[in-house]
């Protein structure tokens, strides 16, 4: 049953990147396997041979390396000191929020840092499956966090962008209305 | 040669390193290490997948409030610093906010190039937020399971 949960979560993952669904191939891929391995009702499913997962790891790292281009080094460059400082931060607040949420909650400590951590939800995945964590719990948090800057995001936008172009106006007297 | 140096997350870590480290010297992204990525995500999501089982399920539900609240916190922090960015002159408003939402990287790069952001530099920083988090993380993830 596990190869059959395998193949299907493959599938559909691969589907689900074809059709471009938000959050990407992973969340379809792991809800397919695990819907194969509940419908099962096994008590203790089969372990995936491990170089299987080494190989989903090899393939992440492939693809995330892939993107660090000359162009990438150049376009973080252009924000000065800032953009790395800000980066560090987010990543240093990201692991604070883990240790507090794993205290919170009661969940395995590196499970919660994965869970927290703002890095890819595939990357994450991939780190508590390889360090032993509960990699499932990591890519529910992951996916919740991505929908719920998604949904968020455009509001906080169009507010801000409100708030600067009425500073403009103040500052230069009243002009044309913005469209 | 990551797991054999037993780095955590060694196979993901050594291959990011042997192929950006390749890829410092081009500026093209080839389409094959796209598409490697996407069968890596899906089969990474199948074999998570296996362990989703009964017990799993409350668990996460359980979980839900303090993840949202932690996300909350996080995206509270994310907008400050794009404020100072923004604020800064070194990049756009929405570009900012964009490059430094904890979203995901393909969702904030489309969407700061819908909202007149610039797709580029929010694409970078995101990429480089995820390999300070790949290269970290799991490192100190690994040394916090084993010491609490």
């Amino acid at each position: 049953m596990t190869w059959i949960a395998i193949a299907a979560g493959t599938i559909a993952g691969l589907a689900a990147a074809r059709l471009r669904l938000p959050g990407g191939p992973l969340p379809l891929a792991l809800l397919a396997s695990g819907a194969v391995t509940l419908l099962a009702n096994e008590p203790r499913p089969a372990e995936p041979p491990q170089a299987l997962g080494w190989a989903a790891l090899a393939l992440l790292g492939m693809g995330l390396g892939a993107g660090a281009t000359r162009l990438t080094v150049q376009r973080v460059r252009r924000l000065g000191l800032l953009g790395p400082a800000s980066v560090v931060v987010i990543v240093v607040a990201g692991l604070l929020t883990g240790v507090l949420l794993g205290r919170v909650s009661g969940i395995p400590i590196a499970t919660a840092l994965l869970g927290t951590a703002p890095g890819g939800s595939g990357e994450m995945a991939a780190a508590a499956f390889s360090v032993g964590a509960s990699a499932e719990v990591v890519v529910v948090m992951q996916f919740v966090r991505q929908l719920l800057v998604m949904a968020v995001l455009p509001v906080v936008l169009s507010a801000g962008l409100a708030h600067v172009r009425a500073r403009r106006n103040r500052a230069t007297g009243p002009t044309d209305p913005v469209p | 040669m990551g797991v054999w140096l037993s780095f955590p997350a060694g196979a993901m870590v050594g291959a990011f390193v042997a192929v950006g480290a390749w890829q410092l010297g081009s500026d093209a992204v080839p389409a094959q290490l796209r598409a490697a990525r996407q069968f890596g995500l899906s089969l990474l999501g199948a074999l998570v997948g296996i362990g989703l089982t009964r017990e799993v399920l409350p668990l996460v539900t359980q979980l839900l409030p303090v993840v949202v609240a932690s996300v909350i916190v996080m995206l509270a922090i994310g907008l400050g610093l794009a404020y100072v960015l923004a604020r800064s002159g070194r990049a756009g408003f929405a570009t900012a906010i964009f490059a430094l939402a904890p979203g995901g990287l393909a969702e904030m790069t489309s969407a700061a190039e819908s909202a007149g952001g610039d797709a580029g530099v929010v694409a970078a920083v995101h990429l480089f937020r995820i390999v300070v988090i790949v290269l970290s993380v799991p490192v100190v993830a690994s040394l916090a399971g084993s010491l609490w």
